[in-house]
């Protein structure tokens, strides 16, 4: 059975990228959102297998985003994306429990990796 | 497109560069020929978003600085921010693909002691 993905990213622009690189996958882009806040109420209905989500978004950001998902939903298996891609911004990811990072730009590989990576218990 | 960063640096960074090279990458990410005047403006504000975030990560092994910035805004034209002036730019050329360049702007002092400003930024990252 395919996994289903929810992107949170306020860049449209990604939202398709990642659509494209996963196409041929076992992956799918079961929900898009384009902020936080819209992740956070969604995410109960749409019951992801993995949440990836953009580190800096206007409103609430995506470490805020990330927390608040995994305090309503322990289960949850978030993997950040971001280009701010140096040791405090990894480690600031780690401590709050996402189970990986990625970073911008990342090609199809590094896509797959880390989701499957994220799916290891 | 520029942004201004938050915290870290203070400084405004512009890019600028002719609308064909931009929708050209446009249409080689989203692989598609035709792309609308909004598919060029997001993507060029997602390339820019990743293009500051690659210089703030490759710079902070040396400056221990962690950055932020604004997201990125896009105007027509060139950009010159208001109360800054050109610290220095980078020109990028390719052959029939268009040119690029990407400003660094610093902020006007009052009393011209801009580079001194820069070193103390560095200084105390």
């Amino acid at each position: 059975m395919g996994k289903r993905l929810m992107v949170v990213d306020d860049s449209r622009v990604v939202g398709l990228q990642i659509r494209k690189l996963l196409e041929g996958t076992e992956f799918e882009v079961a929900c898009f959102c384009t902020d936080g806040e819209t992740a956070i109420d969604q995410y109960g209905e749409v019951q992801p297998d993995i949440v990836t989500v953009d580190l800096i978004m206007p409103g609430i950001d995506g470490l805020e985003t990330a927390e608040t998902i995994l305090e309503e939903h322990p289960e949850a298996r978030i993997v950040m994306v971001s280009s701010l891609a140096y040791d405090g911004t990894v480690q600031e990811v780690g401590s709050i429990g996402a189970k990986g990072f990625l970073a911008k730009p990342f090609e199809k590989e590094e896509l797959v990796s880390a989701l499957y990576k994220a799916l290891e218990d | 497109m520029y942004t201004s960063f938050q915290r870290g640096y203070r400084t405004v960074l512009s890019l600028c560069a002719e609308r064909s090279l931009f929708t050209r990458l446009a249409r080689g990410m989203m692989q598609e020929e035709e792309v609308s005047a909004q598919d060029v403006e997001d993507f060029t504000k997602e390339y820019f978003n990743v293009l500051c975030g690659r210089i703030v990560s490759l710079m902070y092994p040396e400056t221990k600085v962690a950055a932020r910035f604004e997201l990125p805004a896009f105007c027509e034209g060139r950009c010159v921010p208001q109360g800054h002036q050109e610290q220095f730019s980078i020109h990028y050329t390719s052959d029939g693909a268009g040119s690029a360049e990407l400003v660094c702007h610093m902020q006007e002092p009052a009393d011209g002691r801009a580079g001194k400003e820069v070193d103390a930024v560095w200084e105390n990252g």
